[in-house]
Parts: structure tokens; sequence; C-alpha cells
């Protein structure tokens, strides 16, 4: 079996509110091979709650806000 | 006493009883067996992502099994014929479950059309005038669509991944399809032709096996199994157990 099936580089990270209003809460990481199966892995790894609502994103999607990286994209427009 | 005020198990023709306690224990036998074997998997698949989802798929076939085999305590002349459902000696489930699984393939592809027939045959009961076998197919079907998207989801990653997993999964696919055709019944069966007589289900054994393969074909034709679309194994179909005889 494949690298990529066995170990899926692909990272998600979870968020989940527990009642309409809550913030929206980062409550773990989960591996996947794409975006189906990291729906079922983020459901059924972190049902110890009955979440009003959980959230996946590919974890690079997100980006970085510091003062270090604001100030080199400044630099580096 | 029926749960239902409107509609009680006895006051179906026999032979209408006789199928639908048919169903129910044919139903439930099979997630039973379904239930054991994802739970052997719940520290052994390729992930511990997918081995946690193996687990919770495992409680929810289990889960299934003890909410149907009740139901089974609505037949007056069977009481005696069952306790609770899951002490028995014999269990009616497809031959392949007899056995734990072997490899990985053997749990996706059994993941991928098993699940998705069972869930086909529930939600035929989606309407049904048996309020209690209705309440519990809705719920049931909700929670397998996770089952759905698991067995596609890894059927396409083992097909798609080429080499020796393509080839193990598509060998797998192909033993098990022919039985898992069959557990529709032959066509015209009589049982499952009388419960939609009776608006217990809204389909016969035909109807079903097309909604079965409406489900399955766009993933098969997506990875390029080209599935038989020959005669199915009749002669050996055991109607009395609901499996393939493969020792004959």
């Amino acid at each position: 079996m494949s690298q990529e099936l066995l170990h899926p580089r692909q990272k998600y990270d979870v968020f989940a509110r527990r009642a309409a209003g809550d913030p929206l809460t980062m409550i773990g990481t989960i591996y996947a091979p794409d975006d189906n199966l990291a729906r079922v892995y983020a459901f059924t790894t972190y049902n110890e709650d009955p979440w009003y609502e959980v959230q996946i994103a590919p974890h690079d999607a997100f980006v970085t806000v510091s003062r270090n990286e604001v100030l080199q994209v400044a630099d580096n427009p | 006493m029926s749960q239902d005020t409107a509609f009680s198990v006895g006051s179906l023709p026999r032979g209408a009883q006789r199928a639908l306690y048919n169903l129910i224990t044919i139903v439930g036998d099979n997630k039973f067996r379904l239930g054991v074997r994802y739970a052997e998997y719940c520290n052994a698949a390729p992930t511990i992502e997918a081995s946690i989802a193996a687990a919770a798929m495992a409680q929810d076939e289990l889960g299934h099994t003890r909410n149907l085999f009740p139901l089974l305590r609505e037949f007056e002349w069977a009481r005696d014929e069952e306790e609770d459902g899951i002490a028995r000696a014999h269990y009616r489930n497809l031959s392949f479950l007899d056995q734990s699984f072997e490899k990985w393939a053997d749990f996706v592809s059994v993941n991928f059309l098993l699940d998705q027939a069972i869930t086909t045959i529930l939600a035929s009961a989606h309407e049904s005038r048996f309020t209690a076998l209705k309440q519990r197919s809705r719920k049931m079907v909700v929670e397998e669509r996770f089952h759905t998207l698991y067995g596609t989801g890894w059927f396409k990653s083992l097909a798609m991944a080429g080499g020796a997993a393509r080839a193990e999964l598509e060998g797998r696919t192909r033993a098990l399809w022919d039985e898992v055709l069959c557990f529709f019944g032959p066509a015209g069966n009589a049982g499952l032709q009388v419960l939609k007589d009776e608006d217990v289900l809204d389909a016969g054994s035909e109807e079903l096996r097309a909604r079965f393969l409406e489900r399955v074909s766009p993933t098969l034709t997506d990875v390029g199994f080209s599935m038989s679309g020959g005669e199915l194994p009749w002669p050996l179909w055991d109607l009395q157990a609901w499996r393939l005889n493969r020792a004959t």
C-alpha cells in the first residue's frame, strides 16, 4: 500500500462549538487523504461531545499572522 | 403488544408475517456480523483515524442490531424461537462474513458493497406502515451516511493507488459481487413482494437490486471497475439461510 494511504500528509484542523453562539474552538487535528474521509474521521474521532457544529479546514489553508511576518511582507511586497 | 397503534404485526397475513420476520433477522444478523468484523479493525486499519472510524462503525452496526431484534417480540408465534435475537447458534449472514477479513481490501470492499446493500433495503422502509420499522430505518440510514462516505472514500483511494492495492481490491470486489446482488433475492421473490404489497417496504427484489446498482455504479465507473452483468448464481443461493452455498 502506498505511503500516502498509510500516512496521509494532509493535515486538517478540527473546530467545534458546543452551542449556537459559542465561539468556534479548535479541538484537534486529523490526517486524511481527502475532504470526505476527513469529515468521517473528524466526526468519529471527536464525537465525545454532542457538538452543535463541527468544521474542518486544511491546515495549510491558514495564513500565519505575526509581527515578524507582517513586517516581512511589508518589506517584500 | 404492537408499538404502533395503527398497525400490528398480527394483522398481516401469516405469509407476510413470516417474510417480515425473515427480513428483520436477515438484516439484523448481517449487521451483527458486519459489526463484529468492523470491530476487529478497531486497532488494525491503516491509520489511527481509520481505526477509530472502524470502531465507530462497529458500534453503529451492533447498535442497529440491538434496535432491530426487539421488533421480533411483535411476532406472537415466534416468541419461543428467539430471545433477543443475538444468542443463537446460527446466523443468517452472507458467507463472506463467516470469517475474519484477511486484508484491508476485504474490509473496504465489504464496507462499500454490503453496507450500502443493507442500507438500500432499510431505505425502502422509510414509508413503511410498520411504524416501529420505519422509525428505526430512518435513524439507521442517517447514521449509515458516514459508513458510505468512509467506504466510498477508501474504495476510491485503494483503486486509484494502483498496483497491488488496486488488484487486491478488484479481486475482492469481484468475489463478493454476485452474493451481494443475490442478497436482494431472486426476481419476484415472494417474501419481499408480499412486504411490498403490504406496504411494509416500497420495493421488491428487482427494484431493490436496481437501486443498489444505482448507488454503487458511479464509484465503480469512476475507478474503472467493470462488474459482471451476467446471470446470478441462483442454483447456489440458499433461500433458507439467505446466502450463497459455496460448498455446493
